[in-house]
């Protein structure tokens, strides 16, 4: 009997065993993440990018900083006509008018999109194309081959092939591609000029290299510096100006055409363009009544410091000031003579000419370095110190519009004021 | 009995074990579509690949150039105009002169067309390379015109340095021959030295100075980019009589390698190639 039990109580054990081991299984299959495979996949995504290529009716807008720590932004319209054919224009050189070329969306390791025949954009990727020496060989140290990224909203995302720089396609609209030449307008506004703006009390200047399409700051600091793109009102910059918890990057051309105001309105970049054309060569008789008795005196210590120097040579009373072109570099600076019986030497100081945020009738002058026989000249220094360390002068021209001379007083002191004629 | 019900169950088992949920093997998922051909490509296939099993590109492609270079594709439109070139001044003067079945068997596999000039930092220019024997790469092909004798000149003699390349790695030349004629004025700094005073120092261009290959090279070159009387005014301009020497013996290497190896007299295939340029200019 014992032995029965035993045994019965075995066999339920077994079985509570063999249930357990049943019951213990689970299923452990991974979810299937993809019902299709890769080669599938890719294909679709192909035929995806195709498809919304070409399905903006005016195309696609594009600003491409190619390098934002040395040049600036090119913006390029793109039209996807049909599987093979792109038509393209851009504010980069001479591009307004749009061509033709062909592209294919290629499958790699990730779909991408590749101007496969030559246009437009292929300009930034010329080796023989460079904005200054520092960049021979490379040119504008552009791509023209796309990994799409996917979509944000109504924005197709890029990386360029090269860099992996994040390019956004807008969608484009009829009056971007009109208004393409108007890129050009905004860009001979800043064109040359220095650009400045304030930030908690602090005035940042920067000079602004239009082959570059790139603003440095004049202190050489590198603070802030900024690339430049164009639009049909005004400019994008990147990396943004960061001011408090705001971020900006994009700017509208105000009408008078010497600020760049910020979309909230709050924050300006200001055109420092001078209030006269200092591209032209102008004149200082430095005798009355055209200077004041200051300014003489001053001319006349820097003239007896010429004649110890150089006794046989006479400091001439016209001073140049404004831009000369001096063995084919024409820059803007303050220009002295020393005359001899039978001729006579020129010197020259590289200054800059530029305008007074918030002020338009005022002339500012920044002493940047000797040039031109300077090294022979240096006891001319505390001229150039004279003119430049009263700035800004407020500007009186005559007649206003296209004026033949102009009086300019210093702001600092008003018993420094010369007159300049041309 | 049980042993026949349990092979019954065994065979029931292992039939019942197949289950056929596998979907049947259909196409490819590979894109194996034919690429439609344009006009162009089938002038090319017609001209070059399907007579001479060469294939030209044009269509930029990553894995074919050096991504550190910045260059680009050309002008759609140009690439017939350089090829024509090509083929009338390279191609035409080897079949005439060396028979049809020299190019077929010497030459290069494919042709690759980069559309802007590939400048280097030094600020030289490298106009084409030939890699491995297998791949001619011509720069500049939009700025090529055909109606410019020095352009037209400078992009064919592309073709004609980097052939001559190949032509060595089929069949090499006496190296050290050449070597000892100015063994002194290879550099690597070719580039500090103009055309006319690599000339006086005993090398028919500056590049000719890298080394006895492009040496070798440059004379092939220089002697199919004129006709003789122009070639020989350019030897006779050197004032230097030893230099002038040097260029002579190094043309006699030149004209006993392609008459011994390959039976092309050389001064035929100048003068047919000169005719050539002819043709295309006018």
């Amino acid at each position: 009997m014992k032995n029965h039990i035993k045994n019965n109580l075995l066999k339920a054990w077994l079985c509570i065993i063999l249930v357990s081991f049943v019951f213990s299984c689970q299923e452990n299959t991974p979810e299937e993440l993809f019902t299709e495979p890769p080669t599938k996949r890719l294909n679709s995504k192909e035929q995806e990018v195709r498809n919304l290529l070409k399905a903006s009716k005016d195309g696609w807008k594009v600003t491409y900083f190619t390098d934002s720590t040395k040049l600036g932004g090119y913006t390029f319209l793109f039209d996807f006509e049909d599987d093979k054919i792109v038509k393209m224009a851009s504010d980069f050189k001479n591009n307004l008018t749009a061509k033709k070329s062909e592209y294919d969306i290629v499958v790699g390791s990730t779909i991408k999109l590749s101007f496969t025949t030559k246009n437009v954009i292929h300009d930034l990727s010329d080796s023989d194309l460079y904005p200054d020496s520092d960049f021979i060989g490379q040119g504008y140290k552009g791509d023209f081959e796309f990994l799409y990224y996917g979509k944000d909203g109504e924005d197709l995302i890029f990386r360029t092939n090269r860099s992996f720089i994040e390019l956004r396609f807008k969608k484009a609209s009829a009056d971007d591609w009109k208004n393409l030449s108007k890129h050009k307008e905004i860009q001979k506004a800043i064109s040359g000029e220095t650009l400045s703006f304030i930030i908690k009390d602090k005035t940042y200047k920067f000079s602004y290299n239009n082959a570059r399409r790139f603003a440095t700051n004049i202190d050489k600091s590198n603070a802030y510096n900024f690339a430049v793109g164009f639009s049909a009102t005004g400019i994008l910059i990147k990396p943004s100006i960061k001011v408090g918890e705001k971020q900006y990057h994009t700017f509208k051309l105000s009408n008078d055409k010497r600020q760049l105001v910020s979309e909230d309105g709050k924050f300006i970049i200001y055109i420092l363009s001078p209030p006269i054309n200092m591209n032209l060569l102008w004149t200082i008789e430095a005798k009355a009544p055209n200077v004041s008795p200051l300014f003489l005196a001053e001319f006349n210590k820097v003239k007896a410091a010429n004649t110890t120097r150089y006794p046989t040579e006479k400091l001439s009373e016209k001073i140049r000031i404004g831009t000369a072109r001096i063995r084919g570099v024409a820059l803007p600076g303050i220009y002295f003579r020393s005359n001899t019986a039978t001729g006579g030497y020129p010197s020259q100081f590289v200054v800059s000419y530029q305008g007074v945020p918030g002020k338009a009738d005022q002339l500012h002058i920044e002493k940047l370095f000797g040039l031109f026989n300077w090294r022979f000249y240096t006891h001319l220094l505390p001229m150039v110190d004279i003119i430049a360390k009263n700035a800004p002068y407020k500007t009186e021209p005559t007649p206003i519009a296209n004026p033949r001379q102009v009086k300019l007083t210093s702001t600092k002191n008003r018993k420094i004021w010369f007159i300049i004629k041309r | 009995m049980k042993k026949i019900i349990f092979i019954v169950l065994g065979v029931l088992l292992l039939v019942f074990a197949c289950s056929d949920n596998e979907s049947p093997l259909t196409q490819s998922e590979l894109d194996i579509k034919k690429p439609t051909l344009s006009a162009l490509d089938t002038w090319l296939r017609e001209n070059y690949t399907n007579p001479y099993n060469i294939e030209v590109s044009y269509h930029w492609n990553e894995n074919r150039v050096d991504l550190n270079r910045y260059l680009h594709p050309p002008i759609k439109d140009s690439v017939k105009v350089a090829m024509e070139a090509i083929k009338t001044i390279w191609l035409e003067t080897y079949n005439e002169v060396a028979g049809p079945n020299f190019v077929k068997r010497i030459a290069p596999r494919e042709i690759l067309l980069v559309g802007g000039v590939n400048r280097n930092a030094s600020g030289t220019v490298t106009l084409g390379l030939a890699e491995g024997g297998k791949r001619i790469t011509f720069f500049n092909t939009n700025t090529l015109n055909i109606k410019n004798r020095p352009n037209l000149i400078r992009f064919v003699s592309t073709i004609q340095h980097e052939y001559c390349h190949i032509i060595n790695q089929t069949v090499p030349f006496d190296e050290e021959a050449i070597r000892k004629i100015t063994p002194s004025g290879y550099t690597a700094q070719w580039y500090e030295t103009s055309i006319p005073d690599a000339r006086e120092l005993g090398f028919i261009t500056d590049y000719a100075r890298a080394n006895v290959i492009e040496d070798f090279a440059e004379m092939l070159t220089t002697i199919l980019s004129y006709n003789n009387t122009d070639y020989n005014a350019i030897i006779d301009a050197i004032k230097s009589k030893k230099a002038k020497e040097a260029i002579r013996k190094k043309e006699a290497i030149v004209a006993s390698y392609f008459k011994t190896e390959f039976d092309i007299d050389i001064y035929e295939l100048q003068s047919v190639a000169a005719r050539n340029i002819e043709r295309v200019l006018n």
